[in-house]
């Protein structure tokens, strides 16, 4: 019967599982830190409105 | 991936010191450019601004018409020309194919432009200096903007946007 790998020894032995893995990685944060972004960013302060608008 | 497979228990044979060395060298190396990548961001001098905010092209378009009204000084082929005081906001559009307004700034003053597209994805790229930042529509994007050094630039596009594409350039005038 075969010695059962170690979990880092059986990925360190799939090249093509850590290709996949190391784009994958990149692929999910960047996609969160985007829609985090999206999400998040502010409308324009209406106080900076009220100086540009203001006195016309 | 290596031309021979690897023998088997390579997992549990241990390093040669030097080979650990070299390991260990690449790591230090990869983690600190990595570092230097996030902390240009906060040290150098022509990065991307941190402060965006959400808009539309009509409240730009309103809000940028006011903002000029105040700072005309003239017109140039038909494109409003404006001086705006030192430290305050300035806010400039981009749309097919023009950019306006043209600028006239101070050189050693801080000013706050506002840049937005009115139609699509447009490249605002200051030469010669080669400042290069992408304008969306929809979003308000704050440049805090010091001119270093006195004459004449251009803003070109430099994000593809139609048969006007090459056409696009905008003027910003700098005085002593």
């Amino acid at each position: 019967m075969e010695e059962k790998k170690a979990f880092i020894e059986d990925l360190l032995d799939r090249p093509i599982a850590l290709l996949i893995l190391s784009n994958v990685i990149f692929f999910g944060s960047y996609l969160i830190w985007g829609l985090y972004k999206v999400i998040t960013t502010p409308p324009i302060p209406e106080a900076l409105k009220g100086i540009i608008l203001g006195g016309n | 991936m290596a031309l021979l497979v690897p023998e088997k228990g390579w997992y549990s044979k241990k390093i040669a010191s030097d080979e650990k060395a070299w390991i260990m060298i690449a790591g230090v190396l990869c983690l600190s450019l990595f570092a230097l990548m996030v902390g240009w961001h906060l040290v150098g001098k022509q990065n991307p601004s941190f402060e965006v905010y959400t808009t539309s092209p009509d409240e730009f378009y309103k809000l940028a018409q006011h903002n000029w009204k105040k700072i005309k000084v003239g017109e140039e082929n038909g494109i409003t020309v404006v001086k705006p005081p030192p430290g305050s906001d300035v806010f400039v559009i981009a749309s097919a194919w023009k950019w306006e307004p043209a600028l006239i700034l101070k050189k050693g003053k801080e000013y706050r432009l506002h840049i937005s597209s009115m139609d699509f994805l447009h490249g605002f790229s200051l030469q010669p200096v080669n400042m290069n930042f992408k304008i969306h529509p929809n979003y308000d994007y704050v440049l805090t903007f010091k001119p270093t050094s006195s004459g004449d630039f251009r803003v070109i596009c430099n994000e593809y946007c139609g048969y006007g594409h090459h056409a696009m350039i905008g003027k910003i005038t700098v005085e002593d």
